[in-house]
């Protein structure tokens, strides 16, 4: 099957490899007459190209392709692990959540220059993050901030984030922050043995479970958005897809909105009571288990934009204290056979 | 000879070609004092002398279109040391880079000019409207939740409406990946429109760090591969439109040029180029 994504349109014009929409309004694409060809594969490990001779290939061509600049995929990120190394973050969370606002908002804080004492050192999917931010800009036409949603259909996808302490660029972090519909982590929660599919948790150095804060602040919803966090870390929990090196971070979102509402101290009583049930029940199952509360895109500016997010990206730049040393019981031989084995001498010890 | 072909980036409206007929002025005219000075006049300038003559007039000089896309060379010679360099210049287009980013290809020809020992001139312009900025920016919206706007008024997402420091990151982008070569480069970030900055000015880098953030902090934390500089220019010394383009009229043409940045001599747009070809 042919991939879309590595075609070209011989119009000039047409920024159908962008938008995914032919400039004459061909549907499907490939009944456009302009429409074929194949861009020049992209390329990622610098090292990598040159190695396998591909650079002369591409400059044969008059149209030489660039790097698209779309969300990473899986293979594209192993690619990029040949490169260099990286820090996953995954985010979970169910349908609206905040989990690409989270993202876009921590974009959109190096737009504006030095973020928490870092900055910004480049990034691979430019195109996606300003697809993804569009909607909370003023040139969309809106009137509120929105973020897009990410689609089921979409499957994982990585955003690439580099960032670098003030004064020290070599001390550089590679974030490769995963996007993946909140549809398919409820339905993991629902049914266990999708937690295999889900293979951005056991790689992620860091995992943000996201607690609405939405459905905080709305006393019908508040309990259905508690047990869901808690759900979706037991679920993972007990399908080994967490475990005793795993860095677990209970994010609450929109703080804004907790702020707001008139039940403002039962509903952070509400949540210190959970946070507390949350550390006693799974805490010791975990390498770490912390508790953050972000007010990403603050649509009535009573928060600083980016609220709380500070303290999120220190942390995932800040690598991880080494694991607990992981303790195996003694073996004890039962068999004759076993030990026979430990009677042996082996050549090391002759 | 000491030949070296420099790279110019900028989207439309950056001062590119406007910058280029000043420096082709000053070194000929010998008005003014310079770091470096014509050093012979050969080869076609053709092109040189068609825009450096609305420069004269104080007429906006004519933008590049992609069909006008030419490679001009300048022979030039530093009176200090008496070496000679041949400046090579792709005028391109603003309407390329703003392509090439939309629609993720470039030409040989492109990547070739990156190939060898030159450096990189960045253009932005200091006369620019705002962009990318967020409706959390602008503070809360003043009308009630079923007031909405129209929908229709929404705007579907284009490679346009991306902002000018996110285009000029990822055209930087471009170079640290093959087919491009891989290797530290200097670059010099030259603000145009340098006259209109409100006094007190901030010095040009000042400026670049408050007003392309993205940008800056790019420049900044990718040292293996661009060691830059920035220079505020104003090639045309103001306004060529009203009342001001008299005054400018009035005077001796290389001096309406401003320069502003490290080693540069108040009218010398030589000093960037001095810097990019080697110079300390």
């Amino acid at each position: 099957m042919t991939d879309d994504s590595d075609t070209v349109c011989k119009k000039a014009d047409c920024q159908v490899t962008v938008t995914g929409s032919c400039a004459e309004g061909h549907t499907p694409l490939a009944s456009c007459p302009n429409y074929g060809g194949r861009a020049i594969e992209q390329h990622d490990g610098y090292d990598d190209e040159l190695e396998d001779g591909e650079t002369g290939a591409s400059a044969a061509v008059e149209r030489i392709g660039l790097p698209a600049g779309d969300a990473l995929t899986p293979e594209e990120v192993d690619q990029f692990l040949r490169w260099r190394e990286a820090t996953f973050v995954t985010v979970v969370g169910d349908s609206h959540s905040g989990k690409t606002t989270l993202i876009c908002s921590l974009y959109d804080r190096f737009l504006k220059g030095n973020f928490a004492g870092l900055g910004f050192a480049g990034s691979r999917t430019l195109i996606a993050l300003e697809r993804r931010a569009h909607h909370s800009r003023v040139d969309s036409g809106r009137d509120t901030p929105e973020t897009a949603r990410t689609s089921h259909l979409e499957g994982l996808r990585y955003f690439h984030l580099a960032v670098a302490p003030s004064g020290q660029p070599e001390s550089r972090t590679d974030l490769l922050l995963s996007d993946r519909s909140g549809e398919v982590y409820r339905s993991a929660r629902d049914n266990s043995s999708l937690v295999e599919t889900l293979l951005e948790i056991p790689q992620a150095d860091r995992i943000g479970l996201l607690l609405d804060g939405g459905r905080v602040a709305n006393p019908v919803e508040r309990n259905g958005a508690l047990q869901s966090v808690r759900q979706t870390l037991r679920v993972l929990l007990d399908n080994s897809a967490l475990g005793l090196i795993s860095v677990v971070q209970v994010i609450t979102t929109k703080m804004d909105l907790i702020a707001a509402s008139p039940q403002k101290r039962e509903i952070e009583a509400t949540l210190d009571a959970f946070y507390d049930r949350m550390s006693v029940d799974f805490a010791r199952r975990l390498k770490s288990l912390s508790f953050y509360s972000i007010a990403a895109r603050d649509p009535t500016s009573g928060f600083a934009p980016g609220h709380g997010l500070d303290k999120l990206i220190e942390n995932w730049t800040t690598p991880s204290s080494p694991s607990i040393p992981l303790t195996y019981p003694p073996i004890v031989s039962h068999s004759e056979f076993d030990r026979l084995l430990l009677r042996t001498p082996t050549e090391t010890t002759r | 000879m000491n030949e070296q072909y420099h790279s110019i980036l900028g989207l439309p409206r950056s001062g590119k070609t406007t910058f280029l007929a000043a420096l082709w002025h000053l070194i000929d005219a010998g008005e003014v004092a310079s770091k470096l000075v014509l050093d012979q006049l050969v080869g076609d300038h053709v092109y040189l002398n068609s825009i450096v003559d609305a420069w004269r007039r104080c007429e906006e000089v004519p933008r590049t279109s992609m069909a006008a896309e030419t490679k001009v060379t300048i022979h030039v010679h530093a009176p200090d040391t008496g070496r000679k360099i041949a400046l090579g210049f792709p005028d391109l287009s603003g309407e390329s880079f703003e392509k090439q980013f939309a629609m993720r290809f470039c030409t040989q020809d492109y990547v070739d000019g990156f190939s060898g020992r030159g450096g990189i001139v960045l253009f932005v312009n200091a006369d620019r409207p705002s962009d990318g900025m967020t409706l959390t920016d602008i503070g809360p919206p003043e009308f009630d939740a079923e007031e909405r706007g129209d929908p229709a008024s929404e705007k579907e997402w284009t490679a346009d409406l991306v902002p000018e420091q996110v285009r000029l990151v990822d055209l930087l982008q471009f170079l640290l990946r093959p087919p491009f070569l891989r290797r530290q480069r200097r670059l010099v970030v030259v603000v145009s429109a340098w006259d209109v900055v409100i006094s007190p000015k901030p010095t040009p880098a000042e400026w670049l760090e408050r007003e392309l953030p993205f940008l800056y902090q790019f420049l900044v934390n990718n040292p293996a591969s661009f060691i830059f500089r920035v220079y505020g220019v104003s090639a045309q010394g103001g306004s060529v439109i009203g009342d001001q383009r008299s005054v400018l009229l009035s005077q001796t043409p290389s001096r309406r040029i401003e320069c502003v940045g490290p080693g540069a001599d108040p009218h010398d747009l030589t000093a960037p180029i001095l810097w990019l070809t080697g110079g300390d």
